[in-house]
């Protein structure tokens, strides 16, 4: 069971709604993941368009954790302001902070993600934010009191997999609160590769949205996410410099 | 009277409830959030807030992120 906060997860696959090609994959997507945490994103509406299809209309948040993104915010001020407007529409259980820094790379302004989630905690939110694999950052924001971090695997929707798993497996480490990998996750193994380094969860969106078959990914990374669990409570063995024989060494003298 | 909507100047003929605006932009009102001159107004309010001439609204809704 994962905690965090007061809300408490069987699933550890969190599911981004972006860039579904449609209501309809999108739906079973979300069935075959078996999420119980959907995030979303809070944008203006397009008033000279409004039948856009906007599939997330037809979902009913009521049965999953709400997990809105500060994404598009880029500074702390812009990162409070989208909280508020989610947590105003009743759809804020969690929020995710995510405040640019860099246009090119899209990764994360560590200060401005520090501020806005000293804020957030003072208003009562149950704070996750998204950072680089910054294991310092990652202490900070746990004294500070967030409730899980999202270190990245790799820059947003790159599908570049676990970029740094030293690193991350620092995070890991120290970390007493939950450890979220979120971004770059391309295929199951990723997935499972961040889980079998110690990670509670991960969040990802373009790997199942932008698959060729996104309902057949998104069972993929349910089941890589599963068996990187597994392997985690296993415990693996030891990577070795030698081979070592599986089969005995004695009784050969037959040979 | 006109007012600012998502930065865009409207003409409407008279005062109206957020509501009536809504309506008549053929807008949902339950898949859209309202912030009225910087404050966010609940659905609960939509018939009985006033939007006056030279008011600011932003209509924002939730869309797939990730």
């Amino acid at each position: 069971m994962l905690k965090i906060g007061d809300f408490e997860f069987n699933s550890r696959l969190f599911l981004g709604t972006g860039k579904f090609s449609d209501e309809e994959t999108q739906t079973k997507a979300i069935e075959a993941s078996e999420t119980e945490v959907l995030t979303f994103a809070v944008r203006r509406m397009n008033l000279y368009d409004k039948d856009l299809p906007n599939p997330l209309a037809n979902i009913d948040l009521k049965n999953f954790t709400t997990f809105p993104n500060t994404a598009g915010a880029k500074t702390v001020e812009e990162t409070v302001r989208i909280a508020e407007i989610a947590n105003h529409a009743g759809v804020c259980d969690m929020i995710k902070v995510e405040v640019i820094g860099d246009d090119k790379t899209l990764l994360p302004d560590p200060i401005a993600t520090y501020e806005a989630c000293e804020i957030l905690l003072d208003k009562g939110y149950t704070v996750c934010p998204y950072i680089s694999n910054d294991v310092v950052l990652a202490r900070r924001l746990e004294e500070l009191g967030v409730h899980a971090v999202m270190p990245l695997a790799s820059p947003i929707g790159t599908g570049r997999g676990i970029n740094n798993p030293l690193n991350l497996r620092y995070i890991i480490e120290q970390a007493n609160i939950p450890v979220i990998v979120d971004a770059g996750i391309g295929s199951p193994k990723d997935a499972c590769y961040a889980m079998e380094l110690g990670a509670d969860a991960i969040l990802l969106n373009t790997a199942v949205s932008g698959a060729e078959d996104p309902v057949k990914m998104a069972k993929a990374m349910k089941l890589g996410i599963e068996a990187g669990m597994l392997s985690q409570e296993a415990g693996r063995i030891p990577v070795r410099y030698t081979a070592q024989a599986s089969s005995p060494a004695e009784g050969l003298g037959f040979l | 009277m006109q007012c600012i909507i998502n930065d865009e100047t409207f003409t409407f003929d008279e005062e109206l409830t957020v509501s009536q605006l809504l309506e008549q932009m053929e807008i949902d009102p339950d898949r859209i959030i309202v912030e009225h001159n910087g404050t966010l107004i609940k659905k609960e309010a939509f018939d009985s807030h006033i939007v006056r001439s030279d008011d600011r609204l932003e209509l924002l809704e939730f869309v797939g992120g990730g």
